[in-house]
């Protein structure tokens, strides 16, 4: 914008009409040109004093009242905030452009660790959910409870043990094991339960570093009342899963 | 209420008056509004009647006050005075009805008794008419000012700014490029700046 495009925008500046682009060039202009920036308000100055010099002529006194009439009825605009908050907005757009990096890293990272932080709770909120489900299972007094010892071998707190619950009105099947050495080589730990002569294949079991192992299965059998054995074996891993092959490592039968 | 004549009446104390009626205004006191109107209608009815009929005036005159009531927040006090801001508010508004008021005959312009007859013939006998619409300005001071300036500079600035004619029409009468018309009113309102006492 040079200095004659200014000056034809003067009025225009001085009514607050400008925006947008048009705005920001000519005060990028007046804040280069001292002499646009200079008689900018000048020439209006003179003329505004001319103005007020002017010899009043008496309007018909009805006509405030009229006035007042109509404003009051008719609505402010607005203040323009493009226009009233720029030298606000030059210092913070400055200090903005600073910090705007910053602060893009510090949303990014927030955002990551809400996200972190989200996945994190579900998956507390998950191992509480299945915890409350164990304990509810464990506690109840309609549980049924079987405990599974290593066959043959007199008891010993220091050896492998599991339990299985089930209850009559749930679908949740629930084994917990003990004190377990990890699987040997090639081999896996499967659960097993008998009902009315059938074998059924309950789920492999996979013993943390601690030696625990939880299995959860959801199953629609509620016949739960008559199982006559449930027992613990290990198998080849990837072998079928319809009949155990290998021998019992811990096991519950009905007396 | 009008203010006592003169340029000196428009002092610091004045103005920070206004600029109170101004806030309030911005507050939507139609009593502030009301006190504006008591302080500045005299002077636009004035104005006014120099470009359009007395009827058209004061249609003018009420329009120019509602358009001040629902722009005030325009107003920016940064780029200059009320009286300023007011004076290209008014000017704008009687540009923008002249069209629609169906602009009078140059006749009927300075129609006011006892100033001039007519625009053309304030721009055939300038010198007479030019004193006559200097008669407008009840400052002194002011009315020597604009005497020193060179006359076709004097003649620009009466005529498009006090006498209804847009920098356009003065330059058709005059038959020369509005450039120059609008070249003569910046040198002479920039004398008139540097004749005029500084405002406080």
């Amino acid at each position: 914008m040079n200095c004659y495009e200014v000056a034809e925008l003067e009025e225009s500046y001085l009514l607050g009409q400008l925006k947008g682009e048009e705005m920001n060039h000519l005060e990028r202009h007046l804040k280069a040109c001292l002499s646009c920036a200079k008689k900018l308000s000048g020439y209006q100055e003179v003329l505004g004093i001319m103005f007020s010099s002017l010899k009043p002529a008496v309007p018909a006194a009805h006509l405030r009242q009229a006035v007042l009439n109509q404003v009051a009825q008719v609505a402010q605009e607005p203040i323009s905030l493009d226009s009233r908050r720029k030298p606000f907005r030059r210092v913070m757009g400055g200090i903005g452009r600073v910090l705007s990096p910053v602060a893009a890293v510090m949303v990014i990272g927030l955002t990551m660790s809400t996200l972190f932080l989200g996945w994190q709770l579900q998956e507390i909120n998950a191992r509480q959910a299945q915890l409350q489900e164990v304990v509810d299972l464990a506690a109840s007094p309609v549980s049924l409870v079987w405990p599974l010892t290593e066959p043959g071998v007199p008891f010993n707190p220091g050896a492998p043990r599991a339990r299985m619950y089930a209850r009559p009105d749930s679908d949740l099947y629930l084994l917990t094991a003990t004190q377990l050495k990890p699987a040997p080589q090639g081999q896996v730990y499967r659960a097993w339960y008998t009902i009315d002569k059938t074998v059924d294949y309950l789920g492999d079991l996979e013993p943390d570093q601690g030696g625990n192992a939880v299995l959860k299965v959801s199953s629609p059998d509620h016949r739960a009342a008559n199982i006559t054995a449930c027992f613990i074996t290990k198998e080849k891993a990837g072998s079928p899963i319809d009949q155990p092959s290998g021998p019992q490592f811990l096991a519950w039968n009905k007396a | 209420m009008e203010l006592p004549a003169g340029i000196s009446s428009i002092n610091s104390q004045e103005q920070k008056i206004v600029e109170e009626l101004v806030r309030r205004v911005r507050l939507g006191e139609t009593e502030a509004l009301g006190a504006l109107y008591d302080r500045y209608s005299g002077r636009v009815y004035a104005f006014l009647l120099r470009a359009v009929q007395r009827e058209l005036a004061e249609e003018l005159l009420q329009d120019v006050f509602v358009a001040l009531w629902q722009k005030v927040n325009l107003y920016y006090p940064e780029r200059g005075s009320f009286n300023a801001w007011f004076f290209t508010l008014v000017r704008h508004r009687l540009y923008d009805a002249l069209p629609k008021y169906q602009k009078h005959q140059s006749e009927d312009l300075l129609s006011v008794p006892g100033v001039v007859e007519s625009v053309s013939e304030m721009t055939g006998d300038r010198t007479d008419l030019e004193d006559q619409v200097l008669r407008l300005f009840r400052d002194e001071e002011l009315r020597r000012a604009v005497n020193h300036l060179p006359p076709d500079q004097r003649q620009t600035i009466l005529m498009t700014y006090f006498g209804g004619l847009s920098h356009r029409e003065l330059a058709e009468k005059l038959n020369l490029p509005v450039s120059t018309i609008k070249g003569r009113a910046r040198l002479g309102l920039q004398r008139l700046r540097q004749l005029l006492p500084e405002q406080s």
